[in-house]
Formats: C-alpha cells, sequence, structure tokens
C-alpha cells in the first residue's frame, strides 16, 4: 500500500467515524481532510435546503455557552496558568445561575427521574401504551421462574422492559439485544437496542428506544448476541419472546427503513 | 420557517471583505450569533437527520458549533467554501457522537430516492453545489448507492455491506472512488495541494 492508499485509507476511516480525536491528530489529518470535505459536499448537494430552523431554544443555549466559554476564557489565571479554584467556582456559579434562568430546556425533564417514576410517567402521559407479556425460551440464560413484560408507547416510539429470571450477563462475551417485531416492516425486525443484566440477576427495568420507525408493533423479543449487538440477528439464541394482542395502528411522521 | 442557504460571505457590515469563520477567528464576538443564524439551519438538518431523538440531536449541534468556534481559524476561503467546511465539522462531530451512543447511525431512511435541487444563494457556492448535481448520473449506480447509504444516511461501511450484500472492501472502495470522482469535478484533482488542505 502506498503512502498516499494509507492515507486515503486513514481519511476513509475518519469519515466512517472509526478514529478517535487523538487518533485523528496523530495521523495528521487535521490538515488532510479532503475525504470528510469532499462528503459534506456530497451531502450538501443531495441535502440542498432550504433547511429548518433550529430550535430557539437551542440557539439560545450555544450562544449561551459562547459566552461564558469565552468568559471563561479570560478568568483570573494563576500564576502557572491555570484558573484559580475561586475563579472556577465563581465561573461555575455564574453559568449555573444564567443556566437556571433559561427555562424550559436545561436540564432536560425526566432525566432526574428514577427508573420507576419514569414508567409510571411513560404510563400515564404517554397516548398509546401497549403492554405485552414475555415468555421465555429454553435457552440457558432463562430461568423457570422467568417473567417479563413490555411497556411500549407508540407515539413516543420508546418503552420499558420489566424482566425477572433473566440471568446476568458478561458484557465481554456477550449481551442482549431486544428487536421489535413490525407487521408494516415484514421481514426485518427494528432494532430496540443492547441491554445487560447486572448480577444480581433479580427484577430489572431496562428503559429502550426504536433505533428505526416503528409502524405496527407484532411482537418483542430478546435474543443473546454478541458484545454490542448485531445489525441483522441469526435469531440462533432466543430468550423471551411476547406477540402484541391488539395491534395499534398509529403511524410516526417520518418514513423509515430497517437496518436489521 | 425556514432558514437562508445562501452563502455569509457578504454578512456583516464591519468587514464585508471576511467570511464569519474568519471573524470569529480574528475574535469578533457579533460574528458568533450570526454563524449559528446563518449555518444553524444546515447543522440542525444534519443532526435531525442522524437523530430521532430531538434531545440528542440538540446537544450533538451544541457540540458542532462548539467545536466551529475552535476550528474557525482552520478555515481557509481558497480552498473550499464557508459552507463545506461548516457541513463537515457538523457531520463528523455527529458522526462521532453517534458511534458512541448506537451501532444504528440512522433512524430514517428515504422511501424514494433523494431529490437534489438547487441551492439558492452565494453564487460561489451554488455552482459548486450544482457540478455536483449535475455530474451526479456520472456514477456508477453502486458508488452512488453507497455514497447515498453512507454519507447521506450515515450508515457505516459495515451495516453497508450488510445492506448491500457487497464485501467490505468494495463499500471502502466505492466510497473512496466515488468522492474522489467528485473532488476531480471540483478542478481538483487527486494530488492536488487545494484538494489536499482543509
Amino acid at each position: 500500500m502506498s503512502a498516499s492508499d494509507k492515507q486515503l485509507d486513514m481519511e476513509l476511516k475518519a469519515l466512517a467515524g472509526e478514529l478517535s480525536e487523538r487518533q485523528r491528530a496523530r495521523a495528521g489529518l487535521e490538515g488532510h481532510c479532503t475525504l470528510e470535505e469532499l462528503a459534506a459536499a456530497y451531502d450538501i448537494a443531495r441535502n440542498p435546503g432550504p433547511y429548518e430552523d433550529m430550535p430557539a431554544a437551542l440557539e439560545t443555549r450555544i450562544r449561551l455557552a459562547a459566552a461564558l466559554n469565552k468568559r471563561d476564557a479570560a478568568a483570573p489565571k494563576r500564576r502557572n496558568g491555570e484558573p484559580t479554584l475561586l475563579g472556577n467556582l465563581a465561573w461555575i456559579a455564574a453559568a449555573a445561575a444564567i443556566v437556571a434562568a433559561i427555562a424550559g430546556w436545561w436540564p432536560r425533564g425526566g432525566e432526574e427521574l428514577s427508573t420507576q417514576v419514569a414508567v409510571q410517567q411513560l404510563e400515564a402521559t404517554a397516548e398509546e401504551v401497549t403492554k405485552v407479556a414475555l415468555s421465555g425460551t429454553k435457552d440457558a440464560t432463562v430461568a423457570d421462574a422467568f417473567s417479563g413484560e413490555v411497556i411500549w408507547s407508540q407515539s413516543e416510539q420508546r418503552g420499558y422492559m420489566r424482566l425477572a429470571g433473566l440471568a446476568a450477563n458478561n458484557p465481554e462475551t456477550e449481551q442482549y439485544q431486544l428487536w421489535i417485531i413490525d407487521a408494516e416492516r415484514g421481514e426485518y425486525p427494528v432494532d430496540g437496542g443492547v441491554f445487560d443484566v447486572p448480577e444480581p440477576a433479580g427484577e430489572n427495568t431496562v428503559p429502550f428506544e426504536a433505533k428505526l420507525a416503528v409502524y405496527q408493533p407484532a411482537a418483542f423479543a430478546i435474543t443473546v448476541e454478541q458484545p454490542g449487538g448485531v445489525v441483522v440477528s441469526s435469531q440462533d439464541r432466543v430468550a423471551a419472546i411476547g406477540k402484541v394482542a391488539a395491534p395499534k395502528q398509529t403511524k410516526p411522521e417520518a418514513g423509515g427503513d430497517t437496518g436489521a | 420557517m425556514a432558514s437562508s442557504n445562501s452563502s455569509p460571505k457578504a454578512a456583516g457590515n464591519s468587514a464585508p471583505e471576511q467570511t464569519l469563520l474568519e471573524r470569529i477567528a480574528s475574535g469578533d464576538d457579533l460574528a458568533l450569533a450570526a454563524c449559528i443564524k446563518q449555518y444553524g439551519g444546515l447543522v440542525w438538518s444534519i443532526a435531525r437527520r442522524y437523530f430521532r431523538d430531538s434531545a440528542e440531536a440538540e446537544d450533538a449541534v451544541q457540540e458542532v458549533f462548539t467545536d466551529l468556534w475552535r476550528s474557525a481559524a482552520r478555515f481557509d476561503r481558497n480552498i473550499r467554501s464557508e459552507q463545506f467546511f461548516v457541513a463537515m465539522i457538523a457531520r463528523r462531530r455527529v458522526i462521532d457522537r453517534l458511534r458512541q451512543v448506537t451501532r444504528h447511525p440512522t433512524e430514517q431512511l428515504p422511501d424514494g430516492p433523494l431529490e437534489a435541487t438547487r441551492a439558492d444563494g452565494d453564487p460561489e457556492v451554488s455552482a459548486e453545489v450544482a457540478v455536483i448535481q449535475e455530474k451526479m448520473n456520472e456514477l456508477r449506480e453502486d458508488e452512488r448507492s453507497v455514497l447515498d447509504l453512507g454519507v447521506v444516511q450515515g450508515y457505516s461501511h459495515s451495516q453497508i455491506a450488510e445492506l448491500l450484500k457487497m464485501p467490505l472492501g468494495t463499500v471502502k472502495s466505492h466510497t473512496r472512488r466515488g468522492l474522489l470522482r467528485l473532488q476531480e469535478w471540483l478542478g481538483e484533482g487527486p494530488g492536488s495541494d487545494k484538494g489536499n488542505q482543509a
């Protein structure tokens, strides 16, 4: 492979998001990002606008962050160049005060709620909530006393799993992965994300969200996969599955496709 | 509401010859807000394409602009338009963030072919975009499919390989070849100085 090919190969990795900041800098790509820039040009050519405005609250947040960064850079410094503790506290306090003054976007609602409260909140506030009982299979990870339930909000495209009797997994060797079988999509289920069951493997409540739009959930299934999950499951190890009793008809706004 | 897609090169009265990023790099505070106004829609559209969760998209957009302030000094108008530079930084930050939170980079694939429409605005930017749009059909179908999936919709190379039933190496070579053809169309043959800087 020539030096030019190696350079292009590194640029390709950078383009795919496969390099960390440090790796990118080490490879000297900051001054040579041709493929990334060409990709940006291609992206704009395919999506030339006009574009929807960003939310006004977000614009305020970014402007505020920029102002705080600038003030932070001008904060009192120690002789060795490090900001003083007092200076840091002052700027943190100032930032907190300004942040707190802007209601509605910080902190985001629900972040500090416990999982149980969040489940209850979802059940109480979501427009459509479907509960699906999961049945355990004979996979080695499933105890005889397995019980499971999926709580799914069609309008919010997310939900929770309540699981008991599923063995704790070693994330280094395998992880559980949730799949949402969509009657409208047909062959490929939608990825619901990977999750772990920690020790002790008692009852666990696991939040999840559909990675693609789900139009008509027909069933939910949990498989055991390699760490990080898979794009397409071989379904060699299905731990639990549950069918939706009454499929919902609501269709999300955006179109989509599966990758599973 | 729709934001303007025009180039900011003429924006601002204090230094009309400077672009927004050049003004930011020289410490012009007013340019920060103007830059958010000018490119907010573009950056937001990229983030929303990759993140359905609006909170994630918002966090990504904030990271993009933080990076833009930091990278402003590296922008060189002689190499490429400011719009392309902003889009490059936006795509880089969004993809980096995406790789951290999910293996599934895209959540909304279009049902039909993407319709490339001519952008209004700065003639220079439009000319670059128009060149690509006009020559798009010269790309081989498999190159275009790979670029659409990878560049526009954000699939990783391995995911594209699975989706298109194509060897991973072929996906990478199609991506590389397709983008290098863009470079040729933009008047920069492989190895030219102009094409190798950012």
